[in-house]
């Protein structure tokens, strides 16, 4: 097990160098890139000496490569070029970070669970129409394409019903007469994307597990404990389920990938308050060291989720230990 | 008592066998209701690509009408704020999801299989290096990803078509090396191989024949993602401005302001043929995998 | 004294191709204490008629005839709440290449004692330390019962499925292809434990395989089918001895001799048959070194040749010397 997890660990550090390396690259190496600072009006003359010193955009590549690096490890992740010197490490958490998560985090928990759910039925009772029309709603919510849905339900609920808001959601700063009128309003702008996105997670998660476990309808040791006059609840739940949640767990690691800059569609259309909002703008406005620096932090989450994982499925599944 | 088989010439035989496998594969394919569906579906798209010119009243680029007029007779959706007919640029707009999704998705999939056979035959270290490539690729969010690099070099049909290449192949290649690395093990493999048969020879005829399957179906789902992706770019504006793609409809219908005035008829056709279209690819899929992968079937 | 009565079984399979006709007309019969022995190649039904007692039929299977009576009770008729009396507590089985049988994510312990207190009423305590006792019956340390399927070898694993079976001790079990998959050192030591363990607990055993040897070695009877007809049911001793049925003896000829002198393996020419659309008459005939005219036409009669014998071929008084064991054609 020890080896196990140093393994992964390692493997997960290669990654991460791999990913960062890549991470400044595309940034330095593209057509008009950092360079931009050098000539780009926006940025007051102050500031650009500050920035030019800092990342050293005067040295060779190399040498910024290193100093990316080591300004990397003590924090430092540059200074948007947007928000006039503001820190780009400020720009990103806070305020924005929360709404992403929380808008991402429950609308994965939600279609997993739901999906899950519906999904082991659907297996289990295979091709009555409690399957087949699962089956056909998933398949058509997998093609979904977000931004439309997203735009049907601001239409259908917004403009037709009035039920939803449609402009932007309130600014950080406005002031509240109490918590549960901000919490109230707050729902209120979160449940337009909340099901847009819940939706089209949720087609995915089903026909995954609906797939897992007709597999492992297939092996021996379902006959088994069909032999053993086991409960058909008990069979489904207790000796199918364990071996179908490996899979689902693989999958969940990856689409966390998501929970930081996963609903860039979303929150466009409904202008929710997010990373994904902020990664539309900041690619508008080729403000670069934001960018990077949402890029890194979501490298960062999706390698600690993929090991976390790798550790769960370990302890799940007895035969990674030895 | 047991007759005397007459012996076939080899490519002859190989012929039959190839022709019988597909009509076998047909035969079986035409009742999953749902592969036939998605079947249907992707074939009414494509004769309407391909008929284009031919159903459509006007030329979609240009400007033939008063703009933003609702639906009537002679403009079935109504015109966009340029004066374009929506109908006619509907109709045209399949040709470039069409085009897109199948040339993306032939590139990732040809990209994935290549990396994901080297990665799974050879094994060691090449295998070791591959598979970070692979997942440093998995962990890049594909939509994020693409706005940047389009953003960067261009807004080009070609730009995006190998940018979406360049970032689904990850999913192939994973499935294709699992494919190679069990096959590898097979005895005919190894007894392939005992007759002196080069590494080249082995890969080609034997072990890529048999992740025709795998590769096959991701092509189809890659299909989905590469329109999905196109669809969700042109939206968000990076789109190429010559070509009219049903994504890009819809970005020109957010400008005009279609949501926030209720112009249904402008935002509603758009979004529906996508999500037809990619359904009809994803029904194929579902199709797919109930044929080649036998699970009880039962009548 | 007969514990479980087989009567004109036919099972089919309903798929996309066609009807399989895995089994028809199976008819025999296991005693109190019997060791039957079931055999025949590959894909020739024995699994099927196994499937069919337990009424564990894939959704594509179905009984469309037959009785099936254990105690004078009739299984067939049975509805699936009401197999829970019966399944484990009275016919257990024990399947083929243990390898994927055992829940890979369960440890063996688990497996055992769910289907205990599932079954009897006894608490959970109780349950392990009955799992304990079957550890040391069938041969494995009671101190591995907390650990998981692949940490065994196959050898141990069969044994692992073997105490599971006789878990809550019932009448007969059925072992199907239990030694295929093992080196034939080992499969010795689990066709001992078998034995040993029949005797122990006056089980009925049906044993299902394809290894005439290991029929040999464990049977009282011996039923031998071909393309889900039941050919031949007699017992052991006489059945090796004289054959009644053509595909009998050519069965027992294929099988080397370890004693004697060396002669060429008589195989059976020709392949099994399709089961959606088997051959007319007696399925055996186009295999069938004597067959004649009436043998495609009409299907010969299951009947009772001599006190306990049954075959069902058209010649079987004509061809009862010329069977017997060393004439080979």
């Amino acid at each position: 097990m020890k080896d196990y997890i140093l393994r992964r660990a390692g493997q997960s550090i290669i990654t991460f160098f791999l990913a960062v390396t890549v991470n400044f690259f595309v940034f330095r190496m593209m057509p008009g890139s950092p360079l931009i600072a050098l000539i780009d009006p926006r940025v007051p003359p102050e500031s650009r000496l500050l920035i030019i010193d800092r990342f050293g955009l005067n040295r060779p590549l190399w040498e910024q490569f290193l100093l990316y690096f080591w300004n990397l490890f003590h924090g430092e992740f540059g200074i948007s070029f947007y928000y006039s010197n503001t820190p780009v490490v400020d720009v990103i958490l806070g305020r924005r970070l929360f709404n992403t998560v929380v808008l991402m985090g429950l609308s994965i928990a939600l279609a997993l669970i739901i999906g899950v759910i519906i999904g082991v039925k659907a297996a289990s009772k295979r091709g009555t129409k409690t399957d087949v029309s699962a089956t056909i709603f998933s398949l058509v919510t997998y093609s979904f394409p977000v931004f439309w849905i997203g735009l049907l339900v601001l239409l259908i609920f917004g403009y037709y019903l009035s039920l939803l808001p449609i402009g932007p959601t309130p600014a950080p700063g406005l002031r509240y007469a109490s918590f549960f009128e901000y919490a109230v309003d707050y729902l209120r702008y979160l449940i337009g994307p909340l099901i847009t996105l819940t939706l089209s997670f949720l087609g995915g998660y089903f026909l995954i597990m609906r797939n897992t476990i007709l597999d492992i309808f297939t092996e021996d040791y379902m006959l088994t404990a069909r032999a053993k006059g086991l409960s058909s609840r008990k069979i489904l739940y207790t000796h199918a389920m364990k071996n179908a949640m490996l899979p689902m767990i693989s999958i969940v690691a990856l689409h966390m990938t998501y929970l930081i800059g996963g609903a860039t569609m979303t929150e466009t259309v409904f202008s929710w308050y997010g990373l994904g909002l902020l990664i539309f703008e900041s690619v508008r406005a080729k403000d670069y060291p934001v960018l990077q620096g949402i890029f890194l932090l979501m490298t960062i989450v999706v390698i600690i989720s993929n090991f976390i994982a790798d550790l769960i499925y370990a302890y799940l599944d007895p035969r990674i230990r030895y | 008592m047991i007759k005397q088989e007459k012996t076939i010439p080899i490519r002859k035989f190989y012929k039959n066998m190839l022709w019988k496998k597909a009509k076998s594969f047909w035969v079986t394919y035409k009742t999953t209701k749902i592969g036939l569906t998605g079947l249907i579906m992707v074939l009414s798209f494509m004769f309407m690509a391909i008929f284009a010119p031919f159903i459509t009243p006007y030329n979609p680029m240009k400007s033939v009408g008063e703009p933003l007029l609702p639906p009537s007779p002679s403009y079935l959706l109504g015109t966009d704020q340029l004066g374009r007919d929506i109908f006619s640029g509907l109709i045209y707009g399949t040709r470039i999801s069409l085009m897109v999704g199948a040339l993306a998705s032939a590139i990732s999939v040809l990209i994935g299989t290549m990396i994901g056979i080297i990665s799974g035959y050879y094994g060691g270290l090449r295998d070791s290096l591959l598979m970070r490539i692979t997942d440093t690729f998995i962990i890049l969010p594909t939509l994020p990803m693409m706005l940047i690099l389009v953003s960067f070099l261009g807004s080009g049909i070609h730009v995006i078509i190998i940018v979406t290449a360049v970032l689904v192949w990850t999913g192939t290649a994973r499935m294709v090396r699992s494919q190679a690395l069990s096959l590898k093990e097979r005895p005919f493999v190894e007894a392939t191989r005992a007759v002196g048969a080069h590494d080249f020879r082995i890969i080609f005829r034997h072990i890529l024949p048999n992740t025709f399957p795998v590769i096959f179906a991701n092509a189809i789902l890659g299909i989905v993602d590469a329109i999905l992706a196109e669809a969700g770019i042109s939206f968000l504006g990076y789109g190429d401005p010559f070509y009219l793609s049903w994504g890009m409809i819809l970005n020109y219908a957010q400008k005009a302001g279609a949501l926030v005035t209720g112009r249904y008829w402008y935002m509603i056709p758009p979004g529906l043929c996508i999500m037809l279209l990619t359904a009809g690819f994803a029904f194929i899929s579902h199709g797919l995998d109930q044929v080649l992968n036998p699970r009880l079937r039962r009548r | 004294m007969t514990l479980l009565h087989v009567q004109d079984l036919s099972t089919h399979y309903f798929i996309r191709e066609g009807t399989v006709k895995a089994a028809d007309d199976i008819s025999f019969g296991i005693k109190e204490r019997e060791a039957f022995g079931l055999a025949g190649e590959s894909g020739c039904g024995k699994t099927t008629v196994a499937l069919s007692i337990m009424k564990l039929l894939p959704p594509a299977g179905r009984i469309i005839k037959g009785e099936i009576l254990l105690d004078e009770e009739d299984l067939v008729s049975k509805k699936e709440e009401e197999m829970g009396t019966v399944r484990w507590k009275k016919i257990s089985m024990v399947f083929q290449g243990a390898m994927n049988a055992l829940n890979p994510v369960i440890n063996v312990g688990e497996q055992i004692a769910e289907a205990i207190i599932t079954k009897e009423n006894i608490s959970k305590g109780d349950a392990w330390s009955r799992v304990k006792n079957l550890f040391e019956l069938v041969g494995l340390d009671p101190k591995r019962i907390k650990d998981y399927p692949h940490e065994f070898s196959g050898g141990m694993r069969q044994r692992v499925m073997i105490a599971m079976a006789l878990a809550c001790n019932p009448r007969l079990v059925i072992a199907d292809e239990p030694v295929t998959a093992l080196d034939v050192i080992v499969q010795g030591k689990i066709i001992e434990l078998l034995k040993e363990l029949q005797k122990k607990f006056d089980l009925s055993v049906m044993l299902i395989t394809h290894d005439l040897s290991v029929i040999a070695e464990v049977c009282n009877k011996v039923g031998i089918m071909y393309a889900g007809k039941l050919m031949e049911c007699a017992d052991a001793t006489g059945l090796f001895k004289s054959p009644r049925h053509p595909y009998t003896q050519r069965l027992i000829g294929a099988y080397p001799s370890v004693v004697g002198e060396k002669r060429r393996l008589n195989f059976i020419p020709g392949v099994p048959p399709d089961l959606i659309n088997p051959p007319s008459g007696c399925r055996f005939h186009p295999r069938c070194p004597y067959a004649k005219k009436e043998c495609p036409e009409t299907e010969p009669l299951y009947v009772e040749a001599e006190k306990g014998r049954f075959v069902a071929c058209h010649f079987v008084d004509e061809l009862k010397d010329v069977l017997k064991q060393g004439n080979n054609p």
